[in-house]
């Protein structure tokens, strides 16, 4: 099973994977929050922000590039959402930039305002999952008491998800095998509905077959791991960081 | 000693759409037994050891070490009986193969100690350590086969009752397999069409077609009968045919 | 229509998350004897299934340089039950989010009401009450399904803009954005529900087992309750719709045509208030766009909307009057 797309580097090592899965899923959402809770006309307490994913990702050994493409990806929605923003609100507001005083159309500020926050925002979860592996995610959210079935739901997606994608693949090979020149878009997509029923029968029979090894292995619906989290030194001196910074951006602020 | 280990009564099964898959099947297998089922595709094989693994709804009578089974009685029998199913991809659902083997373990409640002592010593038996922090699904399909064995094995079952074990494995992987079959002390029930293992393996054979065990016996004397495998839709494998035995029917 | 942090205030992101959280604790109570059963297998592949579905854009017909995405929320829904369902979809937002990081993470409380609660519940709520007793036919399934996902889309939408309202956070007005997002989901709820009806009656015919009841597949008589309530939901959403749009158009073209004459500068003093109450006021602020030609969404046409559905309803008992007559006449004949 090659994830060769998103969690390509949740299984490399650095200081930052050895973190608790926990620690770094409390910092994303705690990060997330103090983001968010900015207002919509301040640009200036943004800025400092950018030191937690920075940190994150040079830490946790991430290529830039690769952080650079995803966000690329992700960013339609927003750009636009972004962009409308000015047509809209023509109250004017006031900033000040190195030292002297400007007067700015806020729709303008809310755009860098959304675009900032939400790089932000992108960042840190980036960083978080190319720093953790998603089975420890689940442990950090089964001991942060999320229901049991929800817990594994997400493992059994995860699993089957790029099962169906590597399916997916070979089917459409196969297709393509069979295609000298006359493959029309027609028949293609009267074909496509025929594989994608092929692929949920394949899909869901092998489900029905693992379960039926898992209960032949005693399973009882409860999933336990060999692995455990464990909090150590370096989660502290994290969460003290973490926490000392965004404090002292907050008092700074205000 | 010679307790059963499995005994099976009368046991029937039809398809929703009808098709009898299970057709009034006797058959009772000692402790300690290695037997081979072999039959044409179809035959029922596969549905006999999904009906003795409790994964099938049959009519009839299946006892296993002793105890009968039903509803009550399912995990104390599968704590006693292991299955090995065809497709080792679907028994490796765990991130790494320790993992995997460790599943069964932690789900009997061993404590971790012993857990660890379990899973090293399996697949030391299997001869898969080296693959213990290695991702499922980056193996070789023969490792794969070993390490589902592994398992199941680490549950420490009596009996083990295996589909096809031997299928798709190269030459190397193929001998493995083999010896480690041979070096278990478990009760075996393998199903299977690769006649040269099974005859090395087991001794005794039951022949299903239809949904009935038609024929049992010694292994070498039923796979030399000619007309009775033809008419099975098998073949008498090559390493016999050259000792060229002519059996009556049994 | 995964919402991203940026559009939630803090508050309300709390909020969506407080009520997200009971929804599934509810719904995870309810399903807690079945994580043993044979649900579980069809949860991950169809889990997995509505995850891929998702990735796919399609760009809307109807409305040019927009796409959107199937949700899928209420196939599962008839599927596995609005429990299982609401855990399903919950489990392929959050793998969404923190994988895939599609949707922010804040937002999560709100994208599992939009895309999970609402269509998962009032979905099947739907689809239970037009189907009714009985075998299943596909006179009742197509109906079902489609006015089911279709109600279940739009309410989805609807939400995100009671939620994009509720936390001010965009300068663009409310009632454009309204306008602009439950106009998309109509055209793709629409969509939806085509594609829910045509997986459906698949995997029914494949695994009749799954529907819980038998099937007949021959009777393609659309059953009466079914009509009824597909067309008041239809007229409902119809009248609401269209004079919901008339006037914010009309209001949002009139603005930008006439802004620059209508906006004064403000002084100084009032500028430094504004900044001070925008850093401080933890709820947003209604007041703050005071340009005289924009109307609040809530109100805007209520009146309109009212006398449209009012009329749709004289119409409709007029029609089921007619009907009635034209089944006694025919019992009468037949009988």
């Amino acid at each position: 099973m090659h994830h060769h797309f998103i969690d390509r580097y949740a299984r490399e090592d650095s200081v930052i994977h050895r973190l608790d899965a926990r620690t770094k899923l409390l910092t994303a959402i705690v990060f997330s929050a103090y983001v968010v809770s900015i207002p919509r006309y301040e640009i200036a307490p943004l800025v400092p922000l950018v030191i937690i994913p920075f940190t994150w990702i040079t830490l946790g050994k991430i290529p830039w590039p690769f952080v650079g493409k995803h966000i690329l990806i992700c960013s339609p929605f927003i750009l636009t959402l972004a962009v409308f923003n000015p047509l809209f609100d023509h109250s004017l507001q006031h900033i000040v930039l190195f030292g002297s005083r400007y007067t700015v159309p806020g729709g303008f500020l809310i755009a860098i305002n959304l675009l900032v926050k939400y790089l932000l925002g992108i960042t840190c979860l980036i960083a978080l999952s190319s720093t953790t592996r998603f089975d420890h995610l689940l442990l950090a959210m089964k001991k942060f008491r999320v229901p049991r079935i929800l817990i594994l739901q997400m493992y059994f997606l995860y699993r089957y998800l790029f099962e169906l994608i590597e399916q997916g693949h070979e089917i459409l090979r196969a297709r393509q095998a069979r295609d000298v020149g006359h493959l029309t878009v027609a028949r293609r997509i009267r074909s496509s509905s025929g594989m994608v029923g092929v692929l949920f029968i394949r899909s869901y029979e092998s489900a029905l077959k693992v379960f039926q090894a898992m209960e032949a292995r005693l399973y009882d619906g409860h999933l336990r791991t060999v692995e455990q989290l464990q909090f150590t030194r370096p989660d502290l001196i994290a969460f003290i960081f973490t926490a000392g910074f965004l404090f002292f951006c907050y008092l700074s602020n205000t | 000693m010679n307790q059963s280990a499995i005994i099976a009564q009368n046991v029937s099964f039809a398809y929703t759409d009808g098709t009898a898959a299970l057709n009034g099947v006797d058959f009772t297998i000692h402790a300690g037994e290695k037997i081979a089922l072999v039959g044409p595709n179809g035959a029922g094989k596969s549905t006999l050891l999904l009906a003795l693994s409790g994964f099938v709804d049959f009519k009839g009578q299946i006892e296993i070490a002793g105890l009968q089974l039903n509803r009550a009685n399912i995990k104390r029998i599968r704590r006693q009986m292991g299955i090995v199913f065809q497709n080792p991809d679907h028994q490796l659902f765990m991130p790494t193969v320790e993992e995997d083997v460790a599943f069964g373990p932690m789900n009997m409640g061993l404590s971790a100690d012993e857990i660890t002592f379990t899973v090293a010593a399996t697949l030391e038996q299997t001869g898969t350590s080296q693959l213990a922090h290695k991702s499922a699904h980056h193996l070789s399909f023969g490792e794969k086969r070993r390490v589902a064995i592994a398992t199941v094995l680490s549950m420490q079952p009596q009996i083990l009752i295996m589909d096809e074990p031997s299928s798709n494995l190269d030459p190397r992987a193929r001998r493995n397999l083999i010896n480690l079959l041979k070096s278990m002390p478990q009760t075996l029930l393998i199903a299977g069409h690769d006649m040269e293992m099974l005859l090395e393996i087991c001794p005794s054979t039951f022949l299903i077609d239809s949904g009935k065990i038609v024929a049992q016996g010694p292994t070498e004397k039923l796979f030399s009968d000619k007309a009775m495998m033809e008419s099975h839709g098998l073949e008498v494998p090559g390493i016999l045919k050259s000792r060229s035995l002519t059996v009556a029917s049994l | 229509m995964h919402m991203a942090n940026e559009l939630l205030s803090p508050t309300v992101a709390f909020g969506c998350g407080i009520i997200a959280v009971g929804g599934i604790s509810f719904a995870a109570g309810r399903i807690r004897d079945m994580a043993d059963s044979h649900l579980i297998p069809l949860m991950g592949v169809l889990g997995a299934f509505v995850f891929a579905a998702q990735m796919v854009n399609f760009s809307l017909p109807a409305i040019a340089g927009t796409s959107d995405h199937l949700i899928g929320a209420i196939l599962l829904a008839v599927l596995l039950g609005p429990h299982a369902a609401l855990i399903t979809m919950t489990g392929i937002l959050v793998v969404q989010c923190l994988v895939f990081q599609d949707g922010g993470l804040l937002a999560l409380g709100a994208n599992i009401i939009n895309m999970g609660l609402l269509p998962a519940y009032i979905g099947y709520g739907l689809w239970r009450l037009m189907i009714g007793q009985g075998p299943l036919t596909r006179g009742k399934l197509l109906p079902a399904a489609w006015t089911a996902a279709f109600i279940g889309v739009c309410l989805g939408s609807a939400a995100v803009c009671v939620e994009v309202g509720l936390s001010g956070r965009l300068a663009i007005p409310l009632a454009k954005f309204s306008a602009a997002m439950i106009g998309i989901h109509l055209v793709s709820g629409a969509i939806e529900g085509g594609i829910t009806c045509a997986i459906l009656i698949f995997l029914y015919k494949l695994y009749p087992h799954l529907a819980g009841t038998s099937v007949n597949w021959q009777e393609k008589k659309m059953n009466p309750r079914s009509l009824v309530v597909m067309i008041c939901v239809l007229a409902v959403v119809t009248a609401g719709s269209f004079s919901w749009f008339a006037s914010p158009y009309a209001d949002g073209l009139e603005r930008v045509v006439s802004a620059p004459s209508t906006l004064k500068p403000k002084t100084e003093l009032a500028g430094k208030i504004d900044t001070f109450q925008n850093k401080f006021t933890p709820l947003p602020d209604y007041n703050k766009r005071d340009e005289p030609s924009q109307k609040r969404w809530p109100n805007v046409n209520f009146w309109t909307s009212f006398s449209g559905l009012l009329g749709i309803g004289l119409t409709m008992f007029v029609i089921r009057l007619g009907a009635g007559f034209i089944t006694c006449r025919q019992k009468v004949k037949s009988g």
